[in-house]
């Protein structure tokens, strides 16, 4: 049955064994789900996960496990590769694969499952020389529909296919339809669109479908139909959990030959949200480079580069061509995703944003229905709201600041990765982010940063402050008072803590109306009473030379509490968002 | 931000120093010892081009302070250019610019202090 196996991966172009990743709970699910066909009737189901968390490839194991390990049920995988405009095109492929499936399973010949695109004359043939009857009589019917003028009748014909089959030999079928999402883009003029016709098919109760796809399309065209809500179960697939994933990562390594240090692996493994995928971008570029992975800031450095021009950065670009029309949307689209209130978790009305980014309403409304379409944005209501991507993330903050901010590649990863190696200043941020408890998730975000009391070490918290208020709509002068506050918050704490463990514990707030920054020592306190006022001159004498830290960030900020703590000493700073951004009243 | 640097511009008149990097108590001290040095020279007339400067905490200012104190005790004048916005602001806020006036530019602070021979 080896050679079985090999004709069938070949023919669904599975990944290789030793690339995918044990996926066996939810496969065996999902096999418990159609197995149980003969006693109880099945529904379809639609397996949603993020991008490229690997439903596809469950899917395909799925057909394997089907087509080699059991009789009583026909095993069907239609992928959505190709992008048909003729609803005729569509039915003789669609036909053609399940007819050519249905024979090599009944005839337990997977040889016949290739290759893989075939003349439908071909297949003709193929039922001719066969001896079954009722295949003579589909084949048939089948041609006479394709001789008809009514495409709608052709194609509900073509779809029912499975069902005819099923109740001709086995009594049940499962069909997997791979990259659904893609039959949104098929749009024909005559005949009715698969999106209405394939509810009907999904029906059968001896025939239930497996659909893969982009998770936010399939959920917003296809399952909130009135045809189809509440009568296709959502499976959730995610990446692969931690353990899995450190397994897979080592696993991955050892295959391309990549020297790891577990450690390391297991320090950097949040970045790849347990997707495959990911990890392979970037260790094949590692293999490519020559980079070692057995320290952790090679692999995010590795990681970096992947996201700003690898594999995981075309594969972001491709996907944001396919919606922008032309250069200039794609500019817009990235200034969209990367708007800071979005990433602040904020949800914003589609006219508000427009207005924010000086875009013509009715393009920003294509864009983003296009960027929502895609998965890239969530848009429901006429609200626009981020989606839960990390990766994409990073993709977009060196893509913005590439396109928008007009940096240069050279000073980008100076900024954001080579910078970051003494002290991880982003990787630290991103990791520490958590949510205020009691308050809906990311209304308030806070990221946390300790750094040693040592000499400039202020600059990394400067770093830190900017890297935060560049994500709320701070003008460029507040980021400026902001850095120069917290430069001096850093040196207070330097010069008066005589703290013991010599360290500084800093806390960015970030909330609807204002960013607050909490600068804490564990040294003696500081009473802010007893620091003298440093004069000005008036008319003799040069200002005093000591003693203005504290009056600065009194005069950058737009509050400044010492707050009472049993040990060492607590700063809070605040600072409001700009009045036009308008996020007091939102707040309010 | 790398160590702080400083270059010299020597004219017939007066002197341009041209910071670089963070302005701290080193980088302060640096300029402090520098003008210094440019006093005993004989030089009156001091330029400071902040240009590429863009931070400075206030241990760096209370050295600029001092500079200008030293300077004005020996009967000459310092002026800074190229300060950032927020820099301009500190500055004023501290009153150093009663002492020391502010430019956008060299040249024009170049004017200025031609004009004060």
């Amino acid at each position: 049955m080896a050679d079985g196996e090999l004709c069938i991966q070949n023919a669904l172009r599975m990944a290789p064994k030793d690339l995918f990743f044990d996926r066996e709970p939810e496969i065996r699910t999902i096999l418990d789900m159609c197995l149980q066909l003969a006693a109880l009737p099945a529904q379809s189901c639609a397996l949603m996960g993020p991008r490229r968390a690997g439903t596809s490839e469950i899917a395909k194991r799925i057909y394997k496990e089907l087509f080699i390990n059991q009789e009583s049920i026909l095993p069907f995988w239609y992928g959505f590769d190709r992008v048909f405009q003729d609803p005729v095109h569509f039915a003789r492929d669609y036909f053609s694969q399940l007819v050519r499936q249905y024979l090599a399973f009944q005839g337990k010949d997977p040889t016949l499952l290739l290759p893989r695109v075939i003349r439908f004359e071909a297949i003709e043939r193929m039922v001719t020389d066969c001896s079954d009857a009722r295949l003579h009589g589909l084949r048939d019917d089948f041609n006479a529909a394709l001789g008809d003028a009514d495409r709608t009748a052709l194609l509900a014909f073509t779809l029912q296919v499975p069902e005819v089959l099923a109740q001709g030999s086995t009594g049940a079928a499962c069909v997997i339809l791979d990259h659904f999402h893609r039959v949104f883009r098929m749009n024909w003029s005559d005949g009715a669109s698969l999106t209405e016709l394939f509810p009907q098919a999904m029906g059968s109760p001896a025939v239930p479908h497996i659909l893969t796809g982009q998770a936010e399309v399939l959920q917003r065209h296809y399952l909130s139909m009135e045809t189809t809500a509440g009568r296709i179960r959502r499976i959730s697939v995610a990446g692969l959990d931690s353990k899995r994933a450190l397994e897979a990562f080592l696993a991955f390594c050892k295959r391309y030959d990549v020297a790891v240090e577990q450690e390391a692996a297991a320090h950097e493994l949040h970045r790849f949200q347990g997707i495959p995928f990911y990890m392979l971008s970037v260790i094949r570029r590692a293999r490519q480079e020559g980079i070692a992975l057995n320290r952790w800031d090679a692999i995010r450095d590795t990681y970096f580069a992947e996201v700003e021009k690898g594999e995981i950065a075309f594969y972001y670009d491709s996907l944001l061509n396919r919606c922008c029309p032309g250069p200039f949307a794609k500019r817009d689209a990235i200034r969209i995703l990367s708007h800071p209130l979005l990433h602040a978790g904020s949800r914003l009305a589609l006219e508000e944003l427009a207005k924010r980014l000086l875009l013509d309403l009715d393009a920003a409304r294509v864009l983003v229905d296009a960027l929502a379409s895609s998965g890239l944005l969530a848009e429901n209501y006429g609200m626009v709201a981020p989606v839960e991507n990390p990766v994409f993330d990073d993709f977009l903050r060196v893509a913005h600041r590439y396109w928008i901010g007009r940096v240069g590649s050279d000073e980008i990863r100076k900024d954001l990765f080579r910078g970051t190696q003494d002290v991880p200043v982003l990787t630290e941020l991103k990791k520490d982010e958590v949510s205020e408890p009691g308050r809906k998730e990311k209304h308030r975000v806070s990221f946390g940063l300790v750094l040693p009391m040592v000499s400039e070490t202020e600059l990394v918290a400067a770093r830190a402050a900017e890297q935060v208020a560049e994500r709320v709509d701070f003008p460029e002068e507040d980021i400026g008072r902001i850095r120069m506050a917290l430069i001096e918050a850093c040196i207070n704490c330097f010069e008066h803590s005589g703290s013991e463990d010599g360290k500084i514990y800093i806390t960015f707030t970030l909330d609807t109306e204002k960013l607050s920054i909490v600068v804490e020592d564990k040294g003696v306190s500081f009473d802010p009473k007893k620091v003298p006022v440093p004069h000005r001159p008036e008319g003799t004498g040069a200002p005093s030379r000591r003693g203005w830290g504290l009056e600065l960030i009194r005069n950058l900020m737009d509050q400044v509490v010492f707050e009472d703590v049993p040990v060492g000493t607590r700063l809070r700073m605040v600072k409001y968002y700009p009045k036009d951004t308008g996020l007091k009243a939102q707040a309010g | 931000m790398g160590q702080f640097q400083m270059d010299v511009k020597f004219d017939r008149d007066f002197v341009v120093f041209y910071t670089n990097g963070y302005i701290n108590d080193l980088g302060g001290e640096k300029i402090e010892r520098t003008c210094e040095d440019i006093l005993r020279e004989g030089y009156r007339k001091v330029i400071v081009n902040f240009s590429e400067s863009p931070i400075i905490n206030s241990i760096g200012i209370s050295i600029l302070i001092g500079l200008i104190d030293r300077v004005k005790r020996a009967k000459g004048s310092v002026c800074f250019t190229n300060l950032t916005l927020n820099n301009t602001e500190v500055f004023e806020f501290m009153g150093l610019t009663q002492y020391a006036p502010v430019f956008p530019n060299e040249e024009e602070a170049v004017r200025f202090t031609m004009g004060h021979a």
